[in-house]
């Protein structure tokens, strides 16, 4: 394919006296999700060169994190990745419960993998919808957005907040089930477990969805490992990689569900990985709602957190790939080093390789399908 | 050619599903809410505005001036001054809120061992002036009571 792609260039370029264009991509492009510029070198229609530069939305989180207590810095890293607080949270509470050696309790436990996989579908059903928009159809964004609210109502009865919960404590959880809790959320599983075959309908069968997605930036398994791709776009190269099975945290061994991976790599790939996951964590949500113990959602943790000296690392999976913290704590109630590892910065990294060559009109649609959310990038 | 009139047909056939998708969804009943006609019934865990909640017979407070809300609070958003009593204990004098930097996440209402700070469900809260952003809590006019439930959470689970 790529010789192909070459060959026609050459040609054009032969018979045609052209030149290098520069093209500016945002940082105010609708489908940049968020402040990226993407520096576009083109010829004619082709891609040359593209280079992100990134940094306009960069707020000093990890400095941040050394200068606010254990506590405290929850409720900021939601905002890392605005889309999937609770992976955050949950990256960042289980640092930091490795480096106190903290237990948490089961029922906890069971929440938070109840909330995240909630936060998994939201953060899909967003990313379904702008990935539509991206390419045309503005149908899908209006539908997905009609049940994320349902999922948010969810997540404001149990923790007060919409998008920036501050909801995990080191040491379990803050808010226990508030009551009718279950019934609403197998409600909404119920209601939910038709809507990705709407969603099917609406793009995955449409011939001109399919046509801008399919062999569109294509990103084969060695190009993704070597970038360190993690998440929905690295299974979707074929590689089964999922913390959730390969190195079980919390209570995952105690769930069934697939890990879902399609060999192709191209951006119509990463999409059905993606719609696949949503029912994938349905099933998930419904086997931890009736298998929630009873039992305390906090363990006993003294009311100033003061770990001892060391350092750990802890990871989670995220929606959109591996979310790691590295904390270092040298035995005061701060932690004096606080990486963040974002699944987003390596998605993007891998982009230049893959837009050398595409069509203008496609950039959109491997940057849709790549999914980054770039807050979280520049952090 | 007869490949051609194949594909063309499936293209046909589905993109009329997906238009008889959009027409079986434009007969579901909608679910925006009309804001400000209509209103959503909030939860009550809702966090909003902080409050102090007062006792419906005395008026009075409960806040003891303990700092524990001044210390947690990540974004330096309350100040609290203190003053001695006739008896020469240390009282609340002015409890200062700063609504501009508060970014609700209700850590102040977590630590609070005398249940003296709620999240009320106060969300319209635009003014026209900063300074109009800085509150005093102790002294505000609307007198939120444990009783009222216009906005007021329970503190622990209800």
């Amino acid at each position: 394919m790529s010789t192909e792609i070459s060959s026609i260039g050459a040609l054009e370029t032969a018979s045609m006296n052209t030149e290098e264009v520069t093209l500016n991509m945002g940082p105010q492009h609708p489908s940049t999700h968020g402040a990226l510029r993407l520096i576009l070198r083109l010829d004619g229609e082709r891609v040359v060169s593209a280079q992100p530069d990134f940094g306009y939305v960069h707020r000093g989180m990890e400095k941040m994190g050394e200068t606010l207590t254990y506590p405290q810095y929850i409720f900021l890293s939601d905002r890392i990745d605005y889309l999937a607080s609770f992976f955050n949270e949950w990256g960042y509470c289980l640092a930091a419960e490795k480096l106190g050696q903290v237990e948490v309790p089961r029922r906890a436990d069971y929440l938070r993998v109840i909330v995240s996989e909630l936060m998994r579908v939201t953060s899909h059903l967003i990313w379904l919808g702008a990935m539509g928009m991206d390419l045309g159809a503005f149908t899908p964004l209006t539908y997905t957005f009609r049940e994320r609210e349902m999922v948010l109502d969810l997540f404001e009865a149990l923790c007060g907040q919409r998008m920036t919960f501050n909801y995990m404590r080191i040491g379990g959880v803050s808010r226990d089930l508030p009551a009718g809790f279950v019934d609403k959320a197998k409600a909404f599983l119920k209601y939910f477990e038709k809507m990705p075959d709407v969603y099917d309908a609406l793009l995955s069968k449409n011939p001109i969805f399919i046509a801008r997605m399919k062999n569109v930036g294509t990103m084969p398994t060695d190009m993704a490992r070597s970038f360190a791709v993690t998440g929905p776009n690295l299974r979707g190269s074929g590689t089964a990689l999922d913390l959730r099975q390969s190195e079980p945290y919390s209570v995952y061994p105690d769930f069934k569900f697939q890990v879902i991976t399609r060999p192709e790599g191209d951006s119509l790939a990463r999409y059905q990985v993606r719609v696949e996951e949503m029912r994938q964590s349905a099933a998930i949500i419904a086997q931890a709602l009736d298998g929630i113990p009873e039992g305390d959602i906090m363990s006993k943790v003294p009311r100033v957190f003061k770990p001892p000296k060391g350092e750990a690392y802890a990871r989670v999976e995220s929606c959109r790939g591996i979310q790691g913290f590295y904390l270092v704590s040298d035995g005061s109630t701060k932690p004096t080093r606080c990486r963040i590892r974002v699944p987003s910065f390596a998605n993007l990294a891998v982009m230049p390789t893959l837009l050398k060559g595409v069509h203008v009109a496609d950039v959109v649609a491997i940057m849709g399908s790549l999914d980054f959310i770039v807050p979280e990038i520049d952090r | 050619m007869q490949t051609m009139v194949q594909e063309s047909w499936e293209a046909f056939v589905n993109l009329a599903k997906g238009l008889g998708i959009t027409l079986k969804q434009m007969l579901v009943k909608p679910v925006t809410v009309q804001y400000p006609e209509e209103r959503v019934i909030w939860p009550d865990r809702t966090r909003g505005r902080l409050v102090m909640p007062r006792d419906p017979q005395t008026q009075a407070h409960r806040c003891t001036a303990c700092m524990m809300c001044e210390r947690i609070c990540p974004n330096g958003s309350i100040e609290i001054t203190t003053r001695a009593n006739e008896a020469g204990k240390r009282i609340l004098d002015d409890y200062i809120f700063h609504l501009e930097r508060c970014t609700f996440c209700g850590l102040c209402v977590e630590t609070c061992a005398f249940d003296a700070l709620r999240m009320s469900h106060a969300h319209e809260i635009a003014v026209r002036d900063r300074s109009q952003l800085v509150l005093h809590l102790q002294q505000e006019n609307q007198v939120f009571n444990d009783a009222w439930r216009g906005g007021l959470p329970a503190k622990k689970d209800s």
